[in-house]
């Protein structure tokens, strides 16, 4: 499934435009948090996980 | 708070290159345009930096996404453009046979590659803009399938402006969405 596709239109907004203070459900923080704190920088461009193997 | 990977793989995320370009061998997210462009382009920096989500194990592309400069104007009344440095992504796609997959759980909760992708992709594009080139702004345009996505997990906003409105590329129906890359707090 593609979720982005490319398309060469720039982009435009009207000047003084403020964006909604996107809120982040608390859930969702502690899921982001816990990915990130798993990743780990192998060399720059690439990151491996520390995962908890349930097998 | 336990994070668990429920089935046989070893996933690292990487970018596409010489050597690791034989992982994408077999990737099929539903689209020939999408497939094929990595394929012929994918490691083709001066039109994106592409990162490949890969099963160390089975020696698969479960999902990638591309990053590349952009900018987005601030348009006034009277016409004078301003212009915000910004970092697009490109594409971003999972593969047909990791759809919607959850083998990630997080304290019983499980996510979706998609989800889990989209997460190291903010990542990198801070670390982009912390480290190598300044920009503002995460600029995208979203398929349908993927708006919910980005408004639910990326917190991205539908850009309001009647020069951006919904758009029709290939028979695919794109909306431009954006929001400020140090949004969190």
């Amino acid at each position: 499934m593609i979720y982005s596709y490319p398309d060469k239109t720039a982009f435009v907004v009207p000047a003084g435009t403020k964006l909604k203070k996107s809120h982040e459900s608390k859930k969702n923080r502690e899921i982001r948090k816990a990915i990130e704190s798993i990743t780990v920088q192998e060399n720059p461009g690439t990151y491996t996980f520390n995962f908890k193997k349930n097998k | 708070m336990v994070i668990e990977l429920f089935d046989d793989l070893d996933l690292k995320l990487t970018v596409l290159n010489k050597e690791t370009e034989k992982f994408i061998e077999g990737f099929n997210c539903g689209n020939l345009t999408i497939n094929n462009y990595l394929k012929l382009n994918g490691t083709c920096f001066e039109i994106a930096k592409t990162y490949i989500l890969i099963d160390q194990i089975s020696s698969k592309t479960i999902g990638f996404f591309s990053l590349c400069a952009d900018t987005l104007l601030e348009r006034e009344k009277n016409g004078i453009m301003h212009f915000n440095s910004a970092i697009r992504i490109n594409m971003f796609a999972i593969d047909t046979k990791y759809q919607g997959k959850r083998d990630i759980g997080i304290d019983g909760t499980r996510v979706t590659f998609a989800h889990f992708l989209l997460i190291q992709c903010f990542k990198i594009i801070r670390e982009i803009a912390e480290n190598y080139i300044g920009a503002s702004y995460i600029t995208l345009y979203s398929t349908l399938e993927g708006l919910n996505l980005y408004k639910e997990v990326g917190k991205l906003n539908v850009v309001d402006d009647e020069y951006m409105m919904t758009d029709t590329v290939d028979n695919i129906q794109l909306t431009p969405m954006y929001r400020e890359i140090f949004d969190y707090d």
